[in-house]
């Protein structure tokens, strides 16, 4: 972990940009998933929303908060980051020190749009983390914006206002966000059983992944 | 009614070792070891930092702790603060601009009393039901 506190990412973002309140059906297909399990295990990885912790302790489950954009911020030092050359040992560690669970304990993962903010070597050893994670029939709901185009773009911050409906607010510092398709998404979960999309407003791809 | 004041480690205080007591503390210091205040309120302040498991009526945490967080009525992570560790009490709050990483246990309001008389967090025996946030090095969680 980097220690200095010049490199420490400036803290979660603000959440201050527009806001938008839409049908999930993705997070329906989540939701209706735990509906039918007890003791569901619960990772939410894009940080802690008030909203999103009463959902999930409210329906009894467990429930596991990091965010992975400050945990790859604080990880990596600024010339690191700058540069994008990760060394595969460095990967490793920060995948560990960022998901340090057993194999298959989480029944349901939720990543938002965070892969998105991820440089590609990151982003795929998290993914294959997060696969071995994941319980055999477990279920992992990401986002993805279609529009980005390598442009640096805020991420949201994602409250679940009820089962089937998600507040999308963006957050105030842009990063810069990488680009894809239905195509690098299918390959990005190669690995795992089944990939779901779900057509969203605007450019927004909805993608609910089975272990 | 009088108001009553809290205890207070100072900025520039560094302690080493378990702190227990009846009454409020404010923490701007640094303790290393456990705390256990089960009746009273304990506040980490903005230059604070815990390195260890708190258990306490109510937490509120502005600075930094490395450590669990056991807290019968609620536990408050405050806007920039930084908790890694897993959370059980009976009301989790946590605001967005805070970074926290762990598990958040709720507590039934019916088991918040019992919990106050019982062990501390850090050897409770219903701990090992979740992943541990800290854990051992070496150990994953599960």
């Amino acid at each position: 972990m980097n220690p200095s506190p010049l490199h420490a990412p400036a803290g979660p973002a603000a959440a201050a940009g527009t806001s938008d309140a839409r049908k999930s059906h993705g997070l329906q297909a989540l939701v209706a998933s735990m509906a039918s399990k007890k003791h569901v295990y619960v990772m939410d990885l894009g940080g802690p929303v008030q909203e999103n912790i009463d959902f999930v302790t409210g329906a009894g489950h467990r429930l596991y908060i990091d965010d992975l954009l400050y945990a790859y911020d604080y990880f990596f030092s600024a010339k690191e980051q700058a540069e994008c050359a990760f060394r595969s040992a460095r990967i490793e560690e920060f995948v560990e020190s960022a998901l340090a669970f057993d194999e298959k304990v989480a029944d349901c993962i939720l990543v938002w749009d965070r892969l998105q903010y991820l440089p590609p070597a990151i982003c795929e050893a998290l993914v294959e983390r997060l696969r071995r994670i994941l319980t055999p029939d477990g279920l992992l709901l990401a986002l993805f914006r279609t529009d980005s185009a390598g442009a640096d773009r805020p991420p949201y911050s994602c409250r679940i206002l009820d089962g089937q409906t998600l507040l999308l607010r963006e957050q105030a510092r842009p990063r810069p966000a990488e680009t894809f398709n239905p195509r690098t998404i299918q390959r990005l979960f190669q690995k795992y059983g089944e990939v779901r999309f779900f057509v969203s407003r605007e450019s927004l791809q909805e993608v609910v992944i089975r272990r | 009614m009088t108001a009553r004041s809290a205890a207070l480690i100072g900025k520039s205080l560094v302690l080493v070792g378990k702190v227990s007591g009846k009454e409020d503390l404010i923490v701007d210091g640094r303790i290393e070891g456990d705390i256990e205040l089960p009746e009273n309120c304990l506040t980490v302040g903005a230059a604070g930092h815990v390195q260890g498991s708190i258990r306490a009526r109510e937490i509120v945490v502005f600075g930094s702790v490395h450590g669990n967080l056991e807290a019968v009525e609620k536990v408050q992570i405050r806007r920039n603060a930084r908790v890694i560790g897993d959370m059980r009490t009976a009301r989790p709050v946590i605001e967005e601009e805070a970074y926290f990483k762990g598990n958040v246990e709720t507590i039934r309001a019916e088991h918040a009393s019992d919990a106050a008389q019982r062990t501390p967090a850090s050897e409770s025996p219903q701990q090992p039901t979740l992943p541990n946030a800290v854990p051992p090095t070496g150990e994953t969680r599960r």
